[in-house]
Formats: structure tokens, C-alpha cells, sequence
């Protein structure tokens, strides 16, 4: 009898197992055949007429799929080798019949005048900034933003450096339409990527080292200062941006030298180190006006070592950008580099783990998520409030399942801001949740708590809350919101 | 039935020869032996190319260890200047259809084919004997299981120059010194001969504390000026008839070093001396002489003059050039390789607007940039390697023999505008300076006589510039054959404008006519 029982309690777990729902009933992940023979680090995806697609590689090239909408394991698209031999593509934009790109030392755009099928004409556009043979001196670029400009953050030299013969390392620079070449932000350390969202807003992402206790996703506002002063040398070549703002201390806090520092401004999502990745890259915003389901104008932030992608919430809170970050999708083939929406709700993915390992072991991958037209039960936002957080849906909560204040676990925690290399996780405190108040239909929750901290990560678990009428729990029930800016009442 | 009874015969001697693992007889005793094995889950042989002499009897043993089924098919030499790999016959294999399988895709009687080591399974090996053509030239050896030859292939050079070193022996030594020691005082662990006739440090059994001496002979073809180059990684010395030619002595990372010396034709003996004492180990030997440029004597060749990654060969499609932006060294951060179709290779460098270096053979190897993360300057992959002056390539001078602007990491004077390529990917390197825009046109130009490049320059704009000089070359210049010889190694000739030696350098006036001048220019090898 008791053996009887034991196997229908596991039967039991086994059923209740199987009928949880996974990443992949909601994203499947599709490998795109590549050419054969061809090594092809996916640096950059854009979208061409015609349903084409392009894709830039580290070695250099660029290639165009005739149609990798449809593609799969057993059906390569026709691929045309369209240009070769650039200099370390990241980056790329379809604008006018020309193909713009990024390369290490330049803004260029590319076209096929003769209709061959490929490019001829190689122009530069703008190069306002050095590189000196070090590897580490990497150009990431976006796609044009309103005015037609293209952004480009400079990687320090060395990760660390900043050498008289390439200027403007550790800066973001615009490229004009007419080839200028403008200093818009600094204090950049180890860029993984760039990116804009559907208000035009520029976004970059900073990995984990100097003066970055954390990797993080920093907002390019216009003359803004991002944390790390080792650039700042390159005021002396520039007066665009006013004068050079003070040292920080190194051993503070980002949230106690912002005071002494207004141009710094605080990373709207800190992605914190080890938890959430090791190193963000590529931003792509969701405006695919819902073929992606339910995150419209949401970021989705590339990560190349755990080979995933994570899922971006961000508000604005006393003019500030600030939000919260919560695991999406994993399992990519290799390391992701960058994704890219189609019209129809496709996002390519491409990714490489040349020189940093990746948990997808293939050195380089090029792949599609679709959205199944399923919506998982997600957090769907995680707003601040004056004296708490509150959180939204994607389908109605179990009402029952939210009410329970001990149910939710929540710690807040920042880093030291310093000069050497990254940081632990301190000032680690647990802030207390002390009502928990479902919205309508159970669509939302608003939890109160004592003790937020400002300028402060809080990590929020929510194991117990279920989808109403599925028992399901949420498909990632953890969210980390950073905290700079605390709305008023 | 006569070609049947050919083809079955053929078949047959194949069959015997190839699965033969003994010496058939005459192969008792063979000039030289080549292992080639393929590269586990990579698509490539381990050898992608070596030489033999005319007519010499040549054990290769074949091995594989991949997980896929391989072959190797010596092919009789392609129509196009060593670059073709056996088109023919892949065109064959193709052809062959369903019948592919079974045939082992492999088209028997073929022309072109040469001798085939038959489908080797995976973690087996075979044994070609054969003796090599009379007729000297490139015979490329391909896999042509479907898919494979593209990357899996390689050529076999028949030369008169092939192997001159024979009876080569080493000694291997232990300890630990800073510059290279007297090896006869000293005891050797271990001893052993190279039949390949190649310098070669793999017999080594640690990899810090050692030292080797390389003892054999040398074969010059003629009476003349001959150079051997070491680049090791520590010191090397090199001796011919016990006179010390190289000395790259020391403790340091990979680094080149040559010296000359007077031969006769005929045999001489030579000796390496190598020592590693911790870090990184490398030795690489070469030598060229009359008639004949740089050839290794190792299995890798000096790289300019430092050592250069090596193992991804970027090569241009047939007929075409093509184009590596990236760290060359020499040619700066922001250079532009152009390798062209016809051996002849250039670079570009955009932050001077100046032709930086040309060479011939090979153009650039990958391994540095697209291994790891890629760091630091590539040199290029061939020979012959010419730097032409550093900084600027224009300059305004009050007086033509001024002193030339100093060279600059980077110029602010000129602005790099992109290229266009034509349809043999050949490129014209568009820039400006001061409301005049420059074209910059370099085309190989290959014939009976020297390799060379021509260049044309094309500058224009609405207002003519003053005193503005291009500045061609700097070193030792000679006027000969109605252009300048420079370091004795390169021969310029300037046409469209008057060309001259000033202050020691080949400088040439722009006066612009009709709203613009036009400059041809030639770089030509003397050798």
C-alpha cells in the first residue's frame, strides 16, 4: 500500500512536472543554416528590402540571406557573400540603398551600384576617433536614430587605457548624416553593445571591471558622464561637452559621487554580475507592435557568456530611466552578440564565443526566435512607487496567491564604485514587504515595503504567485529593479 | 578494349602500389618522406604544402585521423599559375553522380590525376610511393570526397630547389642559459635524424631548459651571394663550413635575424644552434640566394622579420583581389590589405593616405586577428616585403628640398573618403587634402619581365594647390634605366611629372593642368 501510494505521489509530480510550461512553448529558438565552410561571429543583423537579411561578422564580412524567415535546420536560405574584408563589423544599418556599418576605426555606408550583388562602393563617413593595435579598442554602432545620426561607444584600450594615439577611447561619439563625427557622452569602460528604444533614446550596455562593480545597461543621455574616468584625458581635444568634471572617489558609491558629479548619471538596469550574466551585449527594442507578444517597447538585452537574453522594463522616475530586468530566453548556440526584430515579429539572434567563452559551446550561431502566439504568465512591468513596487501581468494572478506577504523575498544590495576591478555585492540589506494588495482582476499587485534603498538593486522573488485558473507559476518568477530614483508621493 | 585493358592495368599496379605498406621494389631507400594527416573535425590536411626534386622517390604516408572518410589525389600541375587545385577533376567527381559512392568519388583514369591514396577510413592510413615528375612545378593534392576539396587541399612543388638540406641530424640538449652555449661541451639527451631535410624543434621532450644543434649539408644551385634568416624564440646562430653567418643570439621572443655569405655551387655544410630557456619556443630557418627568393628550411617560413601567426591563409578568388582591413604591422592600425590574384599584395594605410608596404606571394594569415581575442599587428604572409616611407605622402614645402613634415601617428593634413572597387575587386583609394580630391589607383601588372605595380594617381579640385610635393620614396637612391633604384631592391619610375632627388628622398612636384594632374608611377621589384 505504501509502495502504491509512493508511486502515485510521483506519478502525481511527475504529470504536475510535465504540465509545466517551458521557455520554448512560448520562443522556440531556430538554428539558420550558414554557408558551409564559412566562419561567421555574428557581429550585426539588419533588415534589407525584401525580406533579406543581412549579417555583419567579426572577421569582417557581410552576408545576405535571400530568406531566413522560413529557414531551419534542413533549409538553408541562398546566401550571397556581399562584402569582405572590413575591419571588425559591429554594427549595421540598411538606409537609403546604402548598408551603414560600424568598423573599428570608422562610421562607413557600402552599396552595389553595379547590381551584381556586391557592394563597390566603400565610403567612409566618419572616423572622428583612433584605434592603436590593441584588440580591446572595439567600435559598437546603432542603427540611425530620428535625426539620421549613427552612435558609436569606443571600448577603452586594454579595457583600461587611454593612449594619446587613439583619441576618444572610453567616449560615445555621434556620426552625422554629413560626417561629422560629435562627442556626445563618457566615462565608458568595456561596451557589449548599443542600442535605441522606441522613443529614440540611446542605451548601451557596460561589462563588470573598472569602475563598474557590475555589468550594467547606462543611458547616452547627451553629455552624460557613465562611471568611468579614464577618457576623460580626451576633454583636452574637445569643448562640446563643457569642461571636465572631477574624479570620482574611488571606494564610494555611484549613489554618493552623483551628488558631487550631476553629469554622472546612475545605470538605469544594473544586470547583476554572475546572477543575471557576465557580460550584456547587443540592446534591440520590441516594436514589433505585439508579433512578439505581449513586451511591446521593451528592451531585449543580449548576454554572450550565459548565452541568453534578458527581458528590459524601463520607466522614467524624476527624469531618469530606471527599471527592472528579468531572465527571458536561454539556451542560444553560442554567445549572444546581438539580436534584431523583422516587421513580423522575428527576432534573429547572432552570437560568437571567440576570446570569452560562452555556455552555448558552438563558436558562433545565427538563429530565430519566434513567438508562438502563446503568452507566458510573466511579469509583465515592475513600476516604483512612492513607498514600494508594484507589478503587472501578463495574464490575471490567482488573487489568493498574491495576498501573502511572506511569500515574496526581497533584498537590496548595490557595489562598490572603484577604480579596480569589479566589485562584491554589498550593503546588502532586506527590506521588509508589508502589504500586498492585489490590483483588479489580479492583473497587478502592489507590494508596500519599508526600507527601500536608494540607489540600490532589490531583487525580488515571487515563487508562489500562479496563474489564475492554470496553477501555473510564473515562467520567471524573479525581477531585479535598480532603484536610483525613489518617486514622490 | 584497349583502354580497358590501360585502365585495368592502372587499376591493378594502383592497387599494388598504394595498399602496399612495404617498399615496393627501387623504394628500399627513398630521397624523401611526407606524412600528411588530416585535421580531426577541421576539413584540412596537416601539410599544405612541401616540395620534392625532380624525379625523387617520395614514401607519403597518409593517415586519418578524422571521423569522416578522406582521400589524397596528386594532381598534374593546373593552367593557372599554381593557384588551381585540380578543378578538372573535382569537375569529375561531380559528374560522377550516384555513381559517386561506389567509385569512391574518385574519377579513375582521369588526366589530371597524378596518384590517389583510394578512400581512407576514418583512423586508418595508407602509403603512396611514387617518384616525382621530372617537370618542375606546382601539383596540387586534393581530398575529393564531396564538400572537402574546397578547404582540404594543398600542392606539392617539384623543384630543382626542393630539399637542399640532406643528412640532417639534431642533438638535444638540457640547461639553462642565457645566450647560446658551446654544444660540443656538452652532453646530448638525446640524438636523431630529419629526413625531411627541415629544422625542426618537435624532437624536443620539455619545453623551457633546451637546446639543439642541427648539423646536415646544403646544396646551392650556383656560385653567388646567398642569405640564411633565423627567427627563434630564444637565440639561434647559424654556421656554413663553420663560419658563423646568423646571429640572433639571446634571450628574446620570436625575432628575425639574417646574415649573407659567398658560396659555390655545390655542397656545404651547415649547422643551427638553438636554445630555449623559458616562455614561448620557436625556430624557423630560411635562405635565398641567386636566382631564387626566401625559402624555408623549416616547416614554417621567417614571417617579416617576426614571426607572424600562421594557419588561416586569406586568399583571393581566382582572378580577383582581396581586401584584409586590419592591424598590419608596418602599414599601422587602420591599414587596408589588398591581396591581388597574381601574387603581387599591397597595404594601404588610412590614417597617413599612404602606400605602406608591398610584397609578393602570399598575402595575409588570419590566425592573429581571428584566433582568441587579435591582438596586436599582423606582418604579411609573403616575401619580398618593401616598406615605403612612413607619414604623410603629401606635403606642402616652401623649397623642394625641405625638410619633409615628420611622420605622424596620424595625419590631420589629408581624409580618408572609402574606395571602390571595380569587378575584379580591384580597388581606387579615394581622400582629400585641402578641397583637392586624390585617386589612388595601384593594378599588378604581370609579365615576361619584373612583377611590378603601376599606380596612378589622379588629384583634382578647383584651385591648383601650391607647392605641394608627393613624396615616392626615402633611402638610398640611384637614378637608373630612366627611373630611381631605391636600396638597390626597388626600381620607380614617375611619368606626368618631373621626378627628383631631394634631400635624399624621390620626391615629385604636383602642378595641376586643366584642373588637375595625373601621376603614373611604377614599383618594381630588381629581383
Amino acid at each position: 500500500m505504501k509502495a502504491i501510494q509512493a508511486t502515485t505521489a510521483l506519478l502525481i509530480l511527475a504529470t504536475s512536472l510535465a504540465a509545466q510550461p517551458t521557455e520554448a512553448d512560448y520562443y522556440p529558438i531556430t538554428d539558420i543554416p550558414l554557408p558551409e565552410g564559412e566562419t561567421i561571429e555574428v557581429s550585426g543583423i539588419d533588415i534589407l528590402p525584401g525580406n533579406k537579411v543581412a549579417i555583419a561578422s567579426r572577421r569582417g564580412d557581410i552576408w545576405v540571406a535571400d530568406d531566413a524567415f522560413s529557414a531551419n535546420a534542413e533549409k538553408a536560405p541562398d546566401w550571397t557573400l556581399f562584402a569582405r574584408g572590413l575591419h571588425e563589423v559591429i554594427g549595421i544599418a540598411w538606409k537609403d540603398d546604402w548598408l551603414y556599418l560600424t568598423q573599428r576605426p570608422e562610421v562607413s555606408r557600402i552599396k552595389d551600384s553595379d547590381g551584381d550583388g556586391r557592394a563597390d562602393i566603400f565610403e567612409t563617413v566618419g572616423d572622428g576617433w583612433g584605434i592603436n593595435g590593441d584588440y580591446h579598442e572595439y567600435a559598437f554602432g546603432t542603427r540611425h536614430d530620428k535625426e539620421g545620426n549613427i552612435w558609436v561607444v569606443l571600448c577603452l584600450t586594454g579595457s583600461g587605457g587611454a593612449d594619446d594615439k587613439s583619441p576618444f577611447r572610453g567616449w560615445c561619439m555621434r556620426v552625422t548624416p554629413d560626417g561629422q563625427t560629435v562627442p556626445t557622452a563618457y566615462g565608458i569602460r568595456s561596451p557589449g553593445g548599443i542600442g535605441l528604444n522606441h522613443l529614440g533614446d540611446v542605451f548601451y550596455c557596460d561589462n563588470q571591471g573598472l569602475w563598474n562593480g557590475s555589468s550594467s545597461l547606462k543611458h547616452l543621455a547627451k553629455g552624460s558622464f557613465q562611471g568611468n574616468p579614464t577618457g576623460n584625458k580626451y576633454f583636452a581635444l574637445t569643448d562640446v561637452l563643457g569642461a571636465k568634471p572631477p574624479e570620482p572617489k574611488s571606494g564610494s558609491r555611484i549613489e554618493t559621487e552623483r551628488k558631487k558629479v550631476p553629469a554622472l548619471i546612475p545605470p538605469p538596469i544594473v544586470l547583476p554580475h554572475g546572477k543575471m550574466g557576465n557580460s550584456p551585449a547587443g540592446i534591440e527594442c520590441d516594436e514589433t507592435n505585439g508579433k512578439f507578444g505581449p513586451f511591446s517597447n521593451q528592451l531585449f538585452v543580449s548576454e554572450q557568456t550565459h548565452s541568453k537574453v534578458h527581458r528590459v522594463f524601463l520607466e522614467k522616475v524624476n527624469g531618469y530611466y530606471q527599471g527592472a530586468a528579468f531572465p527571458f530566453l536561454k539556451g542560444f548556440g553560442s554567445g549572444n552578440i546581438v539580436a534584431r526584430f523583422a516587421k513580423d515579429g522575428s527576432m534573429f539572434t547572432g552570437g560568437t564565443n571567440r576570446g570569452w567563452g560562452s555556455h552555448g559551446k558552438k563558436p558562433f550561431s545565427f538563429q530565430r526566435v519566434n513567438w508562438t502566439g502563446k503568452v507566458p504568465f510573466e511579469i509583465h512591468e515592475m513600476h516604483a512607487r512612492h513607498d514600494g513596487f508594484e507589478l503587472t501581468f501578463t495574464h490575471p494572478a490567482d488573487p489568493a496567491s498574491l495576498t501573502d506577504t511572506t511569500k515574496y523575498l526581497m533584498e537590496a544590495y548595490t557595489y562598490i564604485y572603484q577604480k579596480g576591478y569589479g566589485s562584491p555585492v554589498v550593503d546588502k540589506s532586506t527590506p521588509k514587504i508589508t502589504a500586498a494588495i492585489p490590483g483588479k482582476d489580479g492583473r497587478s499587485v502592489r507590494l508596500v515595503v519599508e526600507g527601500l534603498i536608494k540607489g540600490h538593486v532589490h531583487e525580488l522573488h515571487t515563487p508562489a504567485i500562479r496563474q489564475k485558473g492554470k496553477d501555473h507559476p510564473l515562467l520567471h518568477p524573479v525581477a531585479y529593479y535598480t532603484l536610483n530614483e525613489i518617486p514622490s508621493k | 578494349m584497349k583502354y580497358i585493358l590501360t585502365t585495368l592495368a592502372a587499376t591493378l599496379l594502383s592497387a599494388i602500389i598504394l595498399n602496399a605498406q612495404k617498399p615496393p621494389k627501387g623504394f628500399e631507400k627513398v630521397d624523401q618522406e611526407v606524412m600528411i594527416t588530416t585535421l580531426r573535425a577541421q576539413m584540412k590536411y596537416s601539410i599544405r604544402s612541401f616540395s620534392v626534386k625532380p624525379g625523387a622517390k617520395v614514401k607519403l604516408v597518409f593517415k586519418n585521423p578524422d571521423d569522416l572518410p578522406h582521400n589524397l589525389i596528386l594532381c598534374t600541375p593546373g593552367k593557372s599559375k599554381g593557384k588551381d587545385k585540380g578543378q578538372e577533376v573535382i569537375d569529375a567527381v561531380l559528374k560522377l553522380g550516384d555513381k559517386g559512392v561506389e567509385m569512391d568519388w574518385e574519377p579513375k583514369g582521369h588526366p589530371r590525376i597524378l596518384h590517389s591514396s583510394g578512400m581512407v577510413q576514418p583512423k586508418k592510413e595508407t602509403i603512396i610511393w611514387f617518384q616525382a615528375p621530372k617537370k618542375e612545378g606546382n601539383y596540387p593534392y586534393i581530398c575529393t570526397f564531396p564538400g572537402h576539396f574546397q578547404l582540404m587541399n594543398g600542392m606539392m612543388a617539384v623543384s630543382k630547389l626542393a630539399n637542399p638540406v640532406t643528412n640532417l641530424s639534431y642533438k638535444l640538449y638540457h640547461g639553462s642559459w642565457d645566450k647560446s652555449p658551446e654544444f660540443s661541451q656538452l652532453e646530448a639527451k638525446k640524438s636523431g635524424v630529419l629526413a625531411n631535410g627541415l629544422f625542426d624543434i618537435a624532437p624536443r621532450d620539455r619545453n623551457d631548459n633546451f637546446g639543439f644543434l642541427f648539423s646536415g649539408d646544403i646544396e646551392c644551385p650556383k656560385d653567388g651571394k646567398y642569405t640564411f634568416t633565423t627567427a627563434s624564440d630564444d637565440g639561434s646562430l647559424l654556421f656554413i663550413n663553420g663560419k658563423k653567418v646568423v646571429n640572433n643570439d639571446g634571450i628574446h621572443g620570436v625575432q628575425g635575424r639574417s646574415g649573407t655569405v659567398n658560396l659555390k655551387a655545390g655542397k656545404h655544410s651547415i649547422e643551427v644552434h638553438f636554445f630555449e630557456k623559458g616562455g614561448g619556443e620557436a625556430l624557423a630557418v630560411a635562405w635565398s640566394g641567386p636566382g631564387f627568393k626566401t625559402q624555408a628550411l623549416s616547416k614554417s617560413k621567417p614571417g617579416g622579420g617576426g614571426g607572424g601567426a600562421s594557419g588561416i591563409p586569406i586568399e583571393p578568388n581566382e582572378g580577383e583581389a582581396t581586401i584584409y582591413r586590419n592591424f598590419i604591422a608596418d602599414a599601422g592600425p587602420r591599414a587596408i590589405g589588398v591581396g591581388y590574384y597574381d601574387d603581387v599584395n599591397l597595404a594601404f594605410d588610412a590614417n597617413n593616405l599612404r602606400l605602406a608596404l608591398i610584397w609578393q606571394g602570399d598575402f595575409m594569415d588570419g590566425a592573429r586577428h581571428w584566433n582568441g581575442r587579435g591582438q596586436g599587428y599582423q606582418p604579411p604572409a609573403g616575401d619580398s616585403v618593401i616598406k615605403l616611407p612612413d607619414g604623410v605622402a603629401f606635403a606642402t614645402l616652401n623649397n623642394a628640398d625641405d625638410v619633409w613634415p615628420n611622420a605622424e601617428y596620424r595625419t590631420k593634413d589629408l581624409r580618408f573618403r572609402g574606395y571602390q572597387l571595380d569587378k575584379r575587386q580591384h580597388p581606387t583609394f579615394k581622400y582629400e587634402r585641402d578641397g583637392i580630391s586624390i585617386e589612388d589607383t595601384p593594378a599588378p601588372v604581370i609579365g615576361e619581365e619584373l612583377n611590378h605595380f603601376k599606380r596612378t594617381l589622379k588629384l583634382s579640385g578647383k584651385q591648383a594647390p601650391e607647392n605641394l610635393y608627393f613624396r615616392a620614396a626615402t633611402g638610398n637612391i640611384a637614378e637608373q634605366d630612366g627611373g630611381f633604384l631605391i636600396d638597390d631592391q626597388l626600381l620607380i619610375t614617375v611619368k606626368g611629372a618631373k621626378a627628383s632627388i631631394q634631400s635624399g628622398e624621390l620626391r615629385v612636384p604636383i602642378e595641376f593642368k586643366r584642373g588637375g594632374a595625373h601621376l603614373e608611377l611604377t614599383y618594381a621589384w630588381t629581383e
